[in-house]
Order: C-alpha cells, then structure tokens, then sequence
C-alpha cells in the first residue's frame, strides 16, 4: 500500500489571489463524520456513545446477529417483460392433449409441458414465429380459453450485498433504519433504485471520473471498477491512491461492486471509476488542479473508453473564470458535470454554482427533508441522501476487525448518486447530450418541501425508476 | 414521408399503365359493356409487423365509400375508396426519445385511401385469369398525451401513417348464376411509420418507428354474388401464410347503375 507525502503544497503562478488558496472543504469536514474511530476514542465511553462504529456484526440491532447473505436471483434488466420463446395456452376443458397438440402443431408451437391441476400447457414457439404471433393466433383460436404471454419475473434486482440493508438511500424500508441513532425512516423516501436497476444496471462503457481526493483501488469493492491508477495533480503523479478517505466514498456510491456478496451496493453496478486526485491527504486543495482535472477528464481516453460523467464533490466559495471555462470545455465535450453544493447552509459553492454546465446537488434524509446544513440558491439543481450514507473506506484506515466501509454525511454523499444516475442514463441513451441528462434528472425528481422548484431542494429528490423506466401512454 | 408515398403512388401507377397497354393487344375478352357502381365496404387487416427490432400486430378496422367502374375503356375495372379506419399499434416503444415512451393507447383514427385496378387478361369458357393491384394509404391523427408525475409539464403526441400495395394473378369464374367465386394470389408490401415527439419544459425529442409488414405472399378468396338486380355482396378474406398474425377480411356491398 502506498502512503503518499501530505504536505507537498504547490505554488500555482495563474491563479488569481482571491482564488489561490483553498478550494473544498467545508465539504470534507464540516458534517462529515466516520464511523473509523480513532483507537483511543474505544476507551471512551462517552465518546463512544457520540460515534458510529462500522457496520460490523455486534452493531446489528438485536435479533439479527449476523448479516445475512440473501440468494437473490437477479433479474435480466434488458427491460424485456415476457420470454420470448415461450407462452401459457390454456385450452377449453373438452379439448384432449392430442387435440391441444395438433392445434399448436399447425401453429409450429409445441407444448413442453402441462402445468399439473391447472392443465395450462407451457408452449414453445417455432422458430419462425415470434411470440407476439403465435399469441395473437391463438388468441383467435375458439379452443383456446386463454392464451398469454409467460411473463418474467423479477425480485427488484435487490443485490445480495450484505450491506444494502443500512443502504436506505438506494431502497428505504422505512420504519427504524439501521443507520447511525437508528432513526425512524419514511417508506420510500429514496432514489427508487432498485425498481431504476429492473430498466439498466449500467454499462461498462460508461466512464465515471471522480475529481476528489483519489480512490483506494485496492478496496474489495472497487478494485475491479477502478479502470487505471488515474492522475494525481496535488502530487504531480499518475497515481491516484486516495491517502485521505473520501474519493474513495464518493466512489463506491457511484459504482461499488455490486451482487458480489460483498461490502454495499453501488448505484451504477456495471460502469468504471476513474480516479483524480486534486485534494491532499489534509483535505485541501487547490482550483487549477480542478480545472487541470477537469481538463484531463475530458480529453481521457483509454482503448476507446471515454469519461462520460465527472463527479465533483468538493467546492469552493469564489467563482473562478478559468474554472467555468475547464467546465464549458467537459461539458461541451459532451460530458455531464455533478458537484455538491456544500454544507454550509450558505450559498451553492463553485463548480457547482456554475448551473449551464454543472448539476448543483443538496443533501436529503431518509425521511425525504432537505438537509440542515445543505447550501442553498437558486443554482440548486437536485437533492440526493445524503445524510448517513454508507459506502467505501479505504483498507489502510480500516481499523483491525472492522470493515472497510463508513457512513458519511455531506452533499459530498449526494453528489455522487446524481452521477451514478447520470452514468444510467448514458448507459442505456449513449445518444443523448449532457444538457438532456441534466433535464432528464431534473423533470423526473419527486418533488419534496415547497411545491415546485425551490432553492433548498431544486426540483427535488432524484427518482431512478422515473428517470429510467419508459413512460406508458394509455 | 409524404414525398416518398407520392413516389410509390407514381411507381404504382406506372405498373398499372404500362402493364394495361401491354396487355391490352392480348386481351381475348368479349365485349362487355361499361357498368359504374356505387356502395360501401368494410375492412378489417390484422398485419404482423416489424418496428425495427420489435415485432407486433397491426389490427385495423376501415370502412369505406366505394366507387368502381367496370370495363373502363374496354380494358380495366377501377375501383377508388374513399374511407376511415383506426390503427392500433399497441407494444410499441419509442426508446429514443430522453423519455421512453411505451404505446398502449389503443386505436388511432385517421382517413384510408385506395385505389384498385383489375384488368381481365385471358378467358376460357367461363374462367377469366387477370392481373390485379391495389394501392391503400391511411393517415392517422394525430393524438396529444399530458405526461403526468414530472417536475415540469410535459406532452407526447403520437402519429402512425401506413401504406400497402398489392399486386397479382386473379382467377375469376362466372359459370353460375348469382355467385362469381375468385381466388387472387400475389404479394403484399406494407410500409409506414409510427412518429412520436415529447416534450417536457425545455426537454424535447422526436422518433419515428419504421413499420413494415411481415408475411408478402397473400391469398384471397372471395366472391362477387349478385342479391337483386343492381345490387351484388362481395365477402373476401386474405391470408398471407408466411404470417400466423395477418389476416385479413372485408365485405362490400355495391349498386351498379
């Protein structure tokens, strides 16, 4: 494992004064707490009181001592509703099986098999005939009673990772949630993940840069999502490690390893991670390598594989001309830029601020309420959880009988199930621009506080499945 | 769209014209006299189609004013209709459009309009074997959809338009006294589109699915059968066999004056 110098602050000669120092940061900090406590805290017992251990087996409420890995069977996600090779026929009740086979015979179905008691038979189509043919067919046929399409079944694509349980962000039970204070959660109050996975799980191709503090690629549940080590710009290196914590975070909301019996679910289970790294192990960090990031980002390009969406969570108070114009250039490039919009309960820090090119994200909780400490403006865009959210920690700050995963709270835990959102939409519409991704996710949110677009929620809290699943005209 | 089913009504055209002067020198007729009818007619196609990737069912139930003119010329019968139908092509999905659309609103009305020619070729005792073709085109109307549950207003609006042509070999026998059976064997193409445009605040798209029709042989069978003076019953059904899901079946009813 690599552990990278901390103070190696540069000097950046373009910059202006008013923007040398500092970008971030509130948004590391400020409501972010880990559940990795520090070793001498475990002796405190007050102290202990006020911290989140990891999710380990004795933090389970009782009754349910261990975490359970549920078998679940996922389901296609190609959106297909019914096989295609096979309907139910159910012939009138004189109809003999040598009757029933010879209709079907001039049809070119056969019958597989007959469900007992039912006497529904299962019927095979030919193959030069479609489904939607036969079925018509038959449907016309006075013998049969009925004829239907043998419809897929699907379990909501829950993902066997032990974890998803303390996800309430992706799928919320409501009731008392197992999250840090096991507080009472609304039912729903969520980004309706699971039902968004029945219409697209992502693709590979679709590239996640994530400008933050690095990624731990050696994390079990990202090692096989992190395409390359990435680029360092607060060391001057081709080596992304996160030395800090949060890209690492950021990363598994977007696009953990996910139905791997392991760890949390991401919200974007097929696309890649691209780590970037412009914040030091301190926290901090400077604009130009931002806008160098973003740059980088933008021009990526690795056997054909292009970066198709950049979470930023991070920010900073000034606006900065030469940041809108690395934003302008990504976004142009085609591009969808994400960015928290911090946690001050103040103004929407930049990039975020910067609305033509970057969807501005505020944190929600899991009762669907705008976070306290959610920034607010007219540039806000969207919420997300963001409050509790449990993900990622890298190995090397993983207490010994812990597991490497956190909860953190912050528009930095937003931001990123809007780019995980993002990342599907591109997934399953290649085609479509960054400007209709940013609307798709605006129009289709749940409208949560005041009715209508608001400053504290924007057009509200993301909605997946309304993103996703096609709109029925009836 | 338009352009190009004004370049299929001009290729059909120019079969029907070439193909009647040519034929007109071998034509071995006797002289018949030229007779005009007047009546209605009803319809109804069930097409398989193919929507790109998708396959699904056309249904569609028309019905017609129908005006036909019998032996114009000495050489052709003409018949033109003048009509309404609905098309329903449930199943089909717009996955183009920044929201996919998924259409299950039923039936689209819309006017259909025909045109076809029949030219009697050669006759032996009471069988006359003829070429036939026929030329159907419907416009469909165009129907608004408030999208409900978004964050913004939004609309879709849905038009579907097709077209068919037909061309073939008829075989005719008037041997009895009200009934005049034929069978017609020949081939069918159908093509159309499906167009879909949304729009929610400033998110707008527009796709149009490219229906063809699936199954081009087709035989018909059918018969004109006289029911008083002046007024014949003429039942026909279509199947094309390449196609469980197409059929066809119409019935007219014309007064000849």
């Amino acid at each position: 494992m690599k552990n990278k110098p901390i103070n190696k602050i540069r000097t950046k000669s373009f910059l202006v004064a008013g923007l040398a120092l500092l970008v971030v940061i509130g948004l590391l900090v400020g409501h972010l707490e880990l559940l990795a406590a520090k070793t001498q805290d475990r002796n405190n017992p007050q102290k202990n009181k006020s911290l989140q251990k990891l999710p380990t087996d004795e933090s389970l409420p009782p009754g349910s001592a261990k975490l359970q890995v549920v078998e679940m069977i996922s389901g296609s996600g190609s959106g297909k509703k019914y096989s295609s090779e096979k309907i139910l026929v159910k012939f009138k009740p004189q109809m003999s099986i040598q009757a029933a086979d010879s209709i079907l015979k001039a049809y070119e179905a056969r019958s597989e098999k007959i469900i007992p008691k039912l006497n529904v038979h299962v019927v095979r189509v030919g193959n030069e005939s479609s489904v939607e043919e036969t079925l018509s067919a038959l449907q016309k046929n006075p013998d049969v009673l009925y004829a239907e399409p043998d419809y897929k079944v699907r379990l909501c694509d829950t993902p066997n990772d032990p974890l998803f349980s303390k996800q309430y962000a992706l799928y919320n039970p409501g009731g008392v949630l197992q999250i840090p204070g096991s507080p009472s959660g609304t039912a729903r109050a969520d980004i309706k993940a699971t039902s968004a996975w029945d219409y697209n799980k992502g693709s590979e191709n679709v590239l996640v840069a994530v400008i933050d503090t690095g990624v731990d690629y050696t994390h079990p549940d990202l090692k096989n999502k992190v395409i390359s080590k990435g680029k360092d710009f607060a060391n001057n290196d081709d080596d992304a490690y996160d030395d800090f914590y949060h890209g690492t975070h950021v990363s598994g909301i977007i696009a953990a390893e996910t139905n791997n019996a392991e760890g949390v679910a991401g919200l974007a289970w097929n696309c890649k991670i691209l780590p970037i790294k412009v914040i030091t192990a301190q926290g901090e960090g400077d604009y130009d390598w931002v806008v160098q990031a973003l740059m980088w980002a933008a021009d990526f390009e690795q056997n054909g594989l292009k970066v198709s969406v950049i979470n930023m969570s991070l920010g900073g108070s000034d606006p900065s001309e030469t940041m809108e114009e690395a934003l302008k250039y990504a976004y142009e490039k085609g591009l969808v830029l994400v960015a928290a919009s911090g946690n001050e309960h103040s103004s929407v820090l930049y990039p975020a601020a910067y609305d033509q090119y970057c969807l501005a994200v505020g944190a929600s909780d899991y009762n669907d309420q705008v976070a306290s400490f959610s920034n607010y403006g007219p540039e806000v865009d969207v919420v997300a959880p963001g409050v509790w959210v449990l993900s990622a920690y890298p190995l090397w700050l993983t207490l010994p009988g812990h597991l490497p995963y956190a909860y953190a709270t912050g528009t930095s835990m937003a931001a990123p199930h809007v780019a995980g959102l993002a990342a599907l939409i591109k997934s399953g519409k290649p085609w479509l621009t960054p400007g209709e991704i940013m609307k798709i996710i605006k129009y289709t949110a749940d409208d949560i506080g005041d009715p209508g677009r608001d400053d504290y929620a924007g057009y509200g809290r993301i909605n997946c499945e309304r993103a996703l699943k096609p709109y029925i005209l009836k | 769209m338009l352009k190009k089913k004004i370049t299929n009504l001009l290729i059909w055209l120019a079969i029907f014209i070439l193909t009647s002067s040519g034929l007109f020198a071998q034509r071995s007729l006797q002289a018949k006299n030229q007779n005009w009818y007047l009546g209605f007619q009803t319809n109804y196609e069930s097409r398989g189609i193919k929507a790109e990737a998708q396959k699904t069912t056309l249904s569609s139930p028309q019905g017609f004013l129908t005006f036909k003119v019998q032996n114009l010329g000495g050489t052709v019968d003409l018949a033109f209709y003048l009509g309404y139908g609905t098309t329903k092509l449930n199943g089909i999905m717009f996955n183009h459009l920044p929201i996919s659309l998924d259409y299950q609103a039923g039936g689209r009305p819309g006017p259909v309009f025909g045109l076809k020619a029949d030219w009697p070729v050669f006759s032996f005792k009471d069988l006359t074997l003829g070429l036939t073709a026929d030329f159907f085109s419907y416009f469909g109307q165009k129907k608004k959809f408030n999208l409900e549950g978004f964050t913004e207003a939004g609309e879709a609006e849905v038009k579907p338009a097709w077209s068919q042509a037909s061309s073939g070999l008829f075989l005719l026998y008037e041997g009895l006294d009200k009934v005049q059976p034929f069978v017609v064997l020949g081939t069918s193409f159908f093509w159309g589109d499906f167009k879909a445009t949304e729009k929610i605040a400033d998110l707008s798209g527009s796709e149009s699915k490219k229906l063809k029709g699936s199954g081009f042989l087709k035989l018909s069978l059918g018969a004109n059968i006289t029911l008083v003076d002046h007024f014949s019953f003429i039942p026909q059904l279509t199947v094309y066999p390449a196609s469980k899901t197409s059929l066809a079946g119409g019935i007219g009813i014309l007064y000849s004056f």
